[in-house]
């Protein structure tokens, strides 16, 4: 487990096949219900996809607008978490999040994020695409340098 | 995901619609998909009272296993039969399929033509005939794009499934749900899942070879949802029988056979054939969607045999008691 892993798309990957929804509820909810995935393929009139999950911010706007103090940071994971048991669904934190990640269960009465799977993400495994990674920062990093050089090299960036 | 699941049911000329279960029985005869569309389309024609071969009809359907924990992706089949020019059916892009899942229905049969522009809305289990007019005041948008704008919701998922050889003004169904598919056993389902995604070679075996063996295979993978996206000539299955038995115990607790599956797809095959006779739809107006109506006439004997057909192609009687449909059966003039 990596707590400096982080969960990154590539929107030109993703073709919208959605699985990632899929998996990520089954695994949560025993259901197959898009609706209360943690992870959301938003669409636009243009064709374009974009996965959105919650990015586990390092001053994570939900958790410092919880009233309650029930989101915190899971040392072992990274993932920003909440405890069920202090949350009272006030939601302040689903309008805080600016990303639109923060979910809310209207017949069980709760919210709900993306809680990295315990550190081995679901969605991930079943994004055939490839338009999903999870991976150290630094190695992503690295990763995003060498395509960037690849592209320049190709020519496909327009010089400055 | 259980086995309850349903069909919405609009009368596009009495503009009424209304939702039924899946009659008990159908999805161990007829899997999803194909199968339950052909049986709904033999017995809402065939078997209705009155000459109910005047009225055309559209069904759009999920696969059995669309949606769920299994190597499917999202499309729906629709077929459509036209009185006077035959059978069609196809698959169609995007999410359709799955997206009608969560709205609560496997299928959408639609009966008769709209006289003026309309949509279907399906929305966690409520069905609503809209009208259409208010999508183009601004002709600059598609259907589907237009629907998306006026409800706001860019996650809805729409056809267009006009009849514009009929005259048809506009005719498009559009779906949007939140209910969820119940697996049986979530968390191997995934896993299995998973397994057959990493698999990136498969032996397909099929009982019988040639074109009836690939219309077969072709059937159980249109009933299940898991027809190859490019797949434009090849057999049709990627996944082998044995897999989909697992797959659909896992996802439905449902336990059966390669064996029971393959008599599954004949079953569906002869259904679709007698519905082909029963209509006087010849093979050259029903291409791709009746069984054998793709086979080169050379062919034909050799098709007709491996499918247990007499030779003037109509599914025995010996085999339509096997199957137990033999309440369906042609008689030969």
């Amino acid at each position: 487990m990596n707590p400096d892993a982080i969960l990154v798309a590539d929107p030109d990957q993703c073709n919208g096949c959605r699985l990632c929804e899929i998996a990520c509820s089954i695994q949560h909810t025993g259901l197959s219900r898009p609706a209360l995935s943690c992870i959301q393929v938003h669409n636009t009139e243009e064709g374009f996809f974009l996965p959105v999950f919650c990015q586990q911010c390092a001053d994570a706007p939900c958790a410092a607008v919880c009233p309650k103090e029930a989101i915190s940071r899971d040392a072992a994971t990274g993932a920003v978490t909440i405890d069920g048991d202090r949350c009272v669904a006030c939601r302040m934190c689903v309008y805080a999040c600016p990303y639109g990640a923060m979910g809310f269960d209207a017949e069980r009465r709760r919210v709900f994020k993306c809680d990295l799977c315990g550190g081995d993400p679901r969605c991930v495994a079943f994004c055939e695409a490839g338009a999903l990674c999870f991976d150290d920062a630094v190695e992503i990093k690295i990763r995003r340098m060498n395509q960037a050089a690849q592209r320049l090299m190709r020519g496909a960036v327009p010089a400055a | 995901m259980t086995l309850q699941r349903s069909i919405a049911f609009v009368d596009l000329k009495q503009r009424t619609a209304a939702a039924a279960a899946i009659a008990p029985g159908w999805q161990q005869d007829f899997l999803g998909g194909r199968g339950v569309a052909a049986r709904l389309l033999y017995s809402r024609v065939c078997e209705a009272p009155g000459p109910a071969l005047n009225d055309s009809v559209r069904i759009l359907s999920a696969g059995l296993l669309t949606g769920a924990a299994a190597p499917a992706d999202g499309r729906a089949r629709l077929m459509e039969f036209h009185p006077g020019r035959g059978l069609a059916a196809e698959l169609t892009g995007g999410a359709f399929g799955a997206e009608m899942r969560w709205a609560g229905f496997d299928h959408l049969f639609l009966l008769g033509q709209a006289a003026e522009p309309l949509y279907i809305w399906l929305c966690d289990g409520k069905i609503e005939i809209r009208s259409a007019e208010a999508l183009f005041q601004n002709r600059d948008f598609d259907g589907a794009t237009a629907i998306r704008r006026q409800l706001a919701d860019d996650r809805i998922q729409s056809i267009e499934v006009t009849d514009a050889a009929g005259g048809e003004p506009f005719l498009a169904a559009a779906c949007r749900g939140s209910l969820g598919l119940e697996i049986k056993f979530p968390r191997p389902a995934l896993d299995y899942c998973k397994t057959l995604i990493n698999t990136t070679a498969c032996s397909v075996h099929l009982p019988v070879e040639g074109p009836a063996g690939r219309d077969l295979a072709r059937v159980l993978a249109d009933c299940l949802g898991t027809a190859p996206k490019n797949d434009v000539s090849s057999q049709g299955l990627t996944i082998g029988a044995d897999a989909l038995v697992q797959l659909l115990r896992l996802n439905t607790g449902w336990k059966t056979a390669p064996e029971q599956l393959w008599e599954a797809a004949r079953r569906i095959c002869a259904v679709e054939r007698l519905f082909c006779l029963r209509a006087g739809i010849a093979d050259n107006d029903a291409p791709g969607v009746c069984s054998g109506a793709a086979v080169p006439p050379a062919e034909r004997p050799a098709y007709y045999q491996a499918q247990e057909w007499t030779d003037s192609g109509v599914p025995s009687e010996r085999l339509l008691r096997r199957l137990g449909i033999d309440s369906l059966r042609f008689q030969e003039v």
